[in-house]
């Protein structure tokens, strides 16, 4: 009796083992499964638009009237006229800005002999419709930093903060994200012909532009406009 | 009482041949049967790797897989979930916001860097193995541009400090990963974070794309004409590891929790049965053989 007992369980245990394995026989399927994540942006906007033109500020002939006897250099002379710059700033950047103008006027060699050395420069600039002039007792220092001094504020409001080197006057300012910018200016300049076209305190008349262009080494005039608008960090 | 005597040592030896007989035979047919057990179970271990879902047979650990990915919003990713990876502002290193959207779409520009978390969790009882990989779209003036490298770099890492892209000292253009697939593998019960940082350098040595990319979004007069902008897409595939107990991530630890069971995986008793099984078989063939030789 007691080896049936163990045949039985014998038979029933391996019954068991064959049922289980016949029971794996389950499909090949496999767990897959995933996930995505999206996101979309664009570019900040820059659209800044700048314009700076003046590269024709002086010429070498003005009509048939003035004409430089080396054509490869330019002349100013009683009765000429040009634009130093005209400019136009706008846009809405959407980044932080450095926005930076120097100016730069250069006026050298000009003094004639009047009983001694005379400071005399008839050129009149015009910012925005203001004459700028050298006055009796200015300087060409003097007459350069003014017009400096008139540029910037056009350009930038003000010039406080403003940094005068040899190399002229340069003010730096900062804008957040979002500041609209809407600048301009003309620059102009003149030697009348008729100092009675002149401004009232020019110092201009006849026998001062003959001796001026009669110096052995002629006066010169140079003016630089530098704008640069960065993207700050 | 000579022949009876002849005859009875006849039959004895003739008792003792077949005994021996019968016991050779008996243990070949042991050693078969063990050996067909035996390749049943190896079998069976194999087998159990392709269960199907949730099936526990008893002794054979029934798989539960469980696999889902999370943002550090909570955010769970299905299909296109749209996540914030880019902002509508960005500060500098110094807390100064330099970019700023007028209308506050998202943007981006030289100098913005951002980053976004996101977690895939195992919670089931089997090792899955996933790949990930980053796709990127240009659209200039409305249209796919496939032509300009955008200036965007990624780094892809996980808490842990193991990169998928980029190192810590290394960013990556977007345009060399693009739909790349980085492999790995996270255990039973494991979690894996990650941390996918952007950034659009701000000297890149491209002032010029820069700015055309910049001035692009300027002429942007939302009927189709200017317009530039980018979008990013993580992409998680996950499928069941073919060795349930393999390991990666960080286990998930909750109190009083054991170790944990692997799905696919045979439980001692599965063993402990076969065991019984060989024996109870050796036994009963055994005992039967014995019996028919004493019959002789």
């Amino acid at each position: 009796m007691l080896k049936n007992k163990y045949l039985k369980l014998a038979a029933i245990l391996l019954i068991l083992c064959m049922v289980t394995t016949c029971g794996i026989s389950g499909t090949l399927a496999k767990y897959t499964t995933g996930g995505t994540a999206t996101d979309s942006a664009r570019v900040a906007k820059w659209g800044i638009v700048l314009n700076v033109a003046g590269n024709s500020a002086f010429s070498n002939a003005y009509g048939e009237t003035v004409v430089s006897s080396d054509l490869n250099k330019k002349v100013v002379a009683p009765g000429t006229n040009g634009t130093l710059a005209e400019v136009t700033i706008t846009g809405t950047p959407e980044v932080a800005i450095e926005y930076t103008v120097k100016a730069n006027l250069q006026l050298s060699g000009w003094t004639i002999f009047e009983g001694g050395n005379f400071t005399y420069c008839p050129l009149v600039f015009t910012i925005d419709g203001t004459e700028i002039f050298l006055e009796s007792g200015q300087t060409l220092a003097q007459l350069e930093s003014e017009l400096e001094s008139a540029v910037i504020a056009a350009l930038m409001d003000d010039t406080t903060g403003a940094a005068s080197s040899s190399g002229g006057l340069t003010k730096t300012q900062y804008f957040e994200p979002g500041t609209v910018l809407n600048k301009s200016l003309t620059v102009t300049w003149k030697w009348d012909f008729d100092p009675a076209t002149a401004p009232a305190g020019a110092l201009n008349n006849n026998i001062r532009d003959t001796k001026i262009g009669m110096l052995a080494e002629a006066p010169t005039v140079s003016f630089t406009l530098d704008i640069s608008i960065t993207q700050i960090d | 009482m000579q022949t009876n005597e002849a005859y009875e040592s006849a039959v004895s030896e003739y008792k003792r041949e077949q005994r021996s007989v019968y016991v050779r035979i008996m243990l070949m047919v042991n050693i078969v049967f063990i050996l067909l057990l035996v390749t049943l179970g190896v079998i069976a271990l194999k087998v159990n790797n392709v269960l199907p879902e949730d099936q526990d047979i008893f002794f054979v650990v029934g798989k539960n897989p469980s696999f889902e990915i999370s943002d550090g919003e909570g955010k769970k990713w299905e299909s296109g979930t749209a996540v914030n990876i880019f902002k509508s502002d960005y500060k500098n290193g110094e807390g100064v916001t330099t970019v700023v959207s007028q209308n506050g779409d998202k943007v981006i520009a030289p100098g913005s860097k951002s980053e976004y978390k996101f977690s895939l969790y195992n919670d089931g009882n089997v090792a899955v193995r996933y790949d990930t990989n980053i796709g990127f779209i240009l659209i200039l003036g409305g249209k796919e541009n496939n032509e300009i490298t955008f200036p965007l770099k990624v780094k892809l890492y996980t808490d842990s400090g193991k990169y998928l892209i980029g190192s810590e000292s290394e960013w990556k253009l977007i345009s060399d990963v693009d739909t790349i697939s980085y492999p790995s593998q996270l255990g039973a019960s494991s979690y894996e974070s990650f941390t996918l940082e952007i950034m659009w350098e701000y000297e890149g040595g491209n002032d010029e794309l820069d700015t055309y990319l910049g001035n692009q979004a300027a002429l942007d007069n939302g009927k189709g004409n200017g317009g530039a902008s980018v979008s990013l897409e993580i992409n998680t595939y996950a499928e069941e590891h073919i060795d349930p107990t393999a390991q990666g991530g960080t286990v998930i630890t909750e109190e009083g929790q054991g170790e944990v069971e692997h799905g696919g995986t045979i439980r001692w008793l599965w063993f402990i049965l076969l065991f019984i099984n060989i024996a109870m078989l050796i036994f009963y063939v055994s005992w039967l053989l014995n019996k028919r030789a004493n019959k002789w």
